[in-house]
């Protein structure tokens, strides 16, 4: 951790010191984030960070386009499996290859799913229901069973932890191959210095439209001003979730443009995670405490109107979210009387947050000091610790915390994708847990799979409010806020749209240098 | 000669306004609870975002916390670093020195050349490599501001030493039989203080502003009272709120000013070289 942060700081002078790109001439699209990817492997990670680099050079089955819809991408077709059977039946599209000139086939395909089912993805719970034994290369169709109706299936292969890699490289790499993964995407790995940047390089034999540039540099920058700075001076042609303040200086540069997701239409949601597998965070009436002293419209103001107050686990923009809800409200007495009834002495604890922005929080330690100052009028001492994204997801997956933030950005829309990552106990094993309040619990796994199974709309519905309510009463986190993401550009980059899950998607972005600058 | 020190200082302007600015900042430090007119780390409901008042004077955090508290308390963290990092660099500066000054000899080569190595490297990245192996916390950054201060301190008193070392009374001292131990402390030691003193206040200043550097990169530990975190914690409101940022900006400014003028006149003071 030390010896990390030491070579973060060089390596921050080094960057800031050297870098001055001439990204216009070089046709390259240079991209400044907060953090550094933690694996190109799409099985052993989920975060954003890695997600947003493995979008772009590895591809899924199905994939959600810029409408929201489910479209084709490595399936050309798909359809039930019938004959009683649940499940799906995928025709592969021929003449794909991946990037290390290995075709892509049926078999390779089947490859990657036992794959998945067989490790110890976050996102393993999403796949629950498909046997791994009834997965069946037929020609050149891939048929995949299921255990019982998932109206879901189809949306979760098109998620990213179902991206199809190259079966060779994975046999070839071995542990090597979440550094340098190999799929059959617009964009093809070409390097990645740690905590510094990662490239990327057109895939000039993909077989669908080409990239529009012919490389990508993600650039680490880990302060939010500095990127800004950065993206002002030209050295970077776009970068994500700049601070709200930053709005103005945008709008006022005739060369830069931004993209804001609109209120009413967040899909990403901050919230504060107590571990349950830890004492006195096991008593729910303790927990009940914590929620009701948390003013979440400060919190809210903190974020300068990219941010609405949350009241359930989905957002606004997810299917699923609901307005018959109302969350725990913002009463101290009420959560002083919880605490007195909960016969908890214990009043020190630790409040753990990551050190740079995400597309759910901006300025984490000043929401952390925001809660800090909450939690002792209510009588509770609270030390923070911030630690660099590297070594912060470890800890809190390890269950290594009392209280964190954390956020969540959709996967795929729905709200089954947030409530299992918060909720499930199947996606609380320690060390990949996606679910870090370690909060186990049978009647919620219940609710759960009564709301995957519901078909009917309406049904369904009923269902996810009575978890939110059940959520409430439980508490093992607290929805916090909503936020709106954010990205900056300069104009001369063209196509850049917005897509409905936060993926970045940058393969139809081009460079138009000849664009007239507006006044 | 003390009068004559005393009338020396007195008589340089920029001297007595470093010693009122020094003066300020120990009454700053001292008092900040009295002086301070809200808890420093209190959230005002409703409050957030102020800019400077008759009420809240440098104005409030987005989070609601009185400015000008802040600083007052800040101004302790930054009293506390300076003293006891420079005491640190000071006491071992001393040891090592006289030690190197009086015994001379391999020890003296060794000694110096272990100063020569700890100089090599910049003060700054020293200090960032010694916080990375101890640990965040302001305790990390006073030892480390201290052990980067340990050369000047070294070096100017094993000159000091040198030059005393051969003059009559101390050759006489050491001929009447007297004890090296008593040798130094009677004779030699009293013979530095006057170098000593002025370096420890310059290198208040310089261990107020190192240590700032440090908490800046967030080496200090989290949500600490300290005019460099503060300057970390409220620099992404600079355009809104650039009172958040002016004001640990002067106080680290005017303190670090205030004891390199008290430095310069007390060193013209206390330097006889300059009394002629």
């Amino acid at each position: 951790m030390r010896t990390r942060l030491l070579i973060t700081l060089l390596a921050l002078t080094t960057f800031g010191c050297s870098q001055r790109s001439d990204w216009t001439d070089k046709d390259t699209l240079v991209y400044g984030r907060g953090s550094d990817s933690r694996s190109l492997d799409p099985i052993a990670v989920s975060d954003g960070e890695s997600i947003k680099v493995q979008s772009n050079m590895l591809e899924r089955l199905a994939r959600v386009d810029f409408d929201g819809a489910i479209q084709p991408c490595l399936a050309t077709e798909w359809e039930p499996l019938g004959d009683g059977r649940h499940g799906l039946r995928f025709r592969i599209r021929e003449g794909v290859t991946f990037h290390d000139n290995t075709p892509l086939d049926a078999q390779a395909v089947a490859f990657n799913l036992r794959r998945l089912l067989r490790s110890q993805s976050p996102y393993i719970d999403f796949y629950s229901t498909i046997l791994p034994d009834k997965i069946q290369v037929v020609s050149n169709q891939v048929e995949i069973e299921t255990s019982r109706p998932d109206a879901n299936l189809l949306r979760h292969l098109a998620m990213f932890p179902a991206a199809i890699v190259s079966p060779q490289a994975v046999k070839t790499l071995g542990q090597d191959f979440g550094d340098r993964a190999i799929g059959t995407g617009p964009f093809r790995f070409e390097s990645w210095e740690k905590d510094q940047r990662i490239v990327l390089s057109r895939n000039e034999s993909y077989w669908g439209e080409k990239a529009g540039v012919s490389r990508i540099e993600f650039w680490r920058i880990q302060d939010n001003n500095s990127r800004i700075k950065k993206l002002v001076n030209g050295d970077l042609s776009y970068i994500d979730n700049p601070n709200p303040q930053d709005i103005e200086t945008i709008e006022n540069h005739p060369e830069l443009d931004y993209q804001m997701r609109k209120p009413g239409q967040e899909i990403s949601l901050l919230y504060m995670a107590m571990n349950t597998s830890r004492p006195p965070f096991d008593n729910a009436l303790f927990r009940r405490a914590i929620a009701h002293a948390i003013d979440k419209k400060k919190i809210a103001r903190l974020f300068q109107g990219i941010a609405s107050v949350a009241d359930q686990a989905v957002p606004p923009g997810i299917y699923g979210h609901s307005d018959n809800v109302q969350g725990i409200e913002y009463d101290q007495k009420k959560a002083k009387q919880l605490l007195e009834k909960s016969g908890i002495k214990q009043r020190s604890f630790t409040l753990a947050h990551m050190s740079n922005s995400r597309p759910y929080i901006r300025q984490p330690h000043e929401v952390a000091r925001a809660l800090r100052e909450a939690l002792r009028r209510i009588g509770l001492e609270i030390k923070i610790e911030k630690h660099e994204w590297g070594t912060y997801l470890p800890l809190v997956q390890g269950a290594r915390h009392d209280l964190c933030l954390l956020g969540w950005t959709t996967d795929n829309g729905d709200a089954d994708n947030f409530l299992t990552t918060f909720y499930s106990s199947s996606s609380a094993k320690v060390g990949s847990a996606n679910n870090v309040s370690f909060y186990k619990n049978p009647r919620m796994d219940d609710l759960l799979n009564q709301q995957r199974n519901e078909i009917d709309p309406k049904k369904r519905q009923q269902i996810l409010d009575s978890i939110y309510r059940y959520a409430a009463e439980q508490s093992p986190i607290v929805p916090l806020v909503y936020v709106s993401d954010m990205i900056a550009y300069h104009r001369t980059l063209k196509n850049v749209r917005f897509h409905p899950l936060g993926e970045k998607v940058l393969a139809p972005i081009r460079i138009d240098s000849s664009s007239e600058t507006p006044n | 000669m003390r009068n004559r020190a005393i009338r020396t200082f007195f008589r340089s302007k920029t001297g007595v306004l470093g010693a009122c600015l020094v003066f300020l900042f120990l009454l700053a430090a001292l008092l900040a609870p009295v002086l301070a007119p809200f808890d420093p780390e209190h959230q005002i409901d409703g409050k957030e975002s102020q800019s400077p008042s008759s009420h809240h004077w440098l104005g409030t955090t987005p989070l609601g916390e009185d400015m000008a508290s802040r600083i007052l308390h800040g101004a302790r963290t930054s009293l506390k670093v300076g003293v006891i990092s420079v005491a640190i660099s000071c006491l071992a500066g001393l040891f090592l020195g006289v030690i190197a000054g009086y015994r001379g000899g391999w020890v003296d080569t060794l000694i110096m050349r272990a100063i020569d190595i700890l100089m090599a490297f910049p003060s700054i990245l020293l200090a960032i490599t010694i916080v990375s192996i101890l640990g965040r916390s302001l305790h990390s950054i006073m030892i480390a501001v201290g052990v980067v201060g340990i050369p000047v301190f070294a070096r100017q008193v094993r000159a000091s030493v040198l030059a005393v070392r051969e003059l009559e009374y101390v050759t006489a001292s050491r001929a009447l039989g007297a004890h090296a131990s008593r040798i130094v402390l009677r004779h030699i030691l009293p013979a530095t203080m006057g170098p000593v003193i002025v370096l420890t206040s310059l290198r208040i200043a310089t261990a107020i502003l190192e240590s700032a550097g440090l908490s800046f990169l967030g080496l200090g530990g989290e949500a600490i009272l300290e005019w460099g975190t503060m300057l970390a914690e409220n620099k992404d409101h600079y355009a809104r709120l650039p009172h958040l940022v002016l004001a640990p900006g002067i106080a680290i400014s005017l303190t670090v000013l205030a004891f390199n003028l008290f430095g310069d006149a007390l060193r013209d003071a206390l330097d006889p070289r300059l009394h002629r």
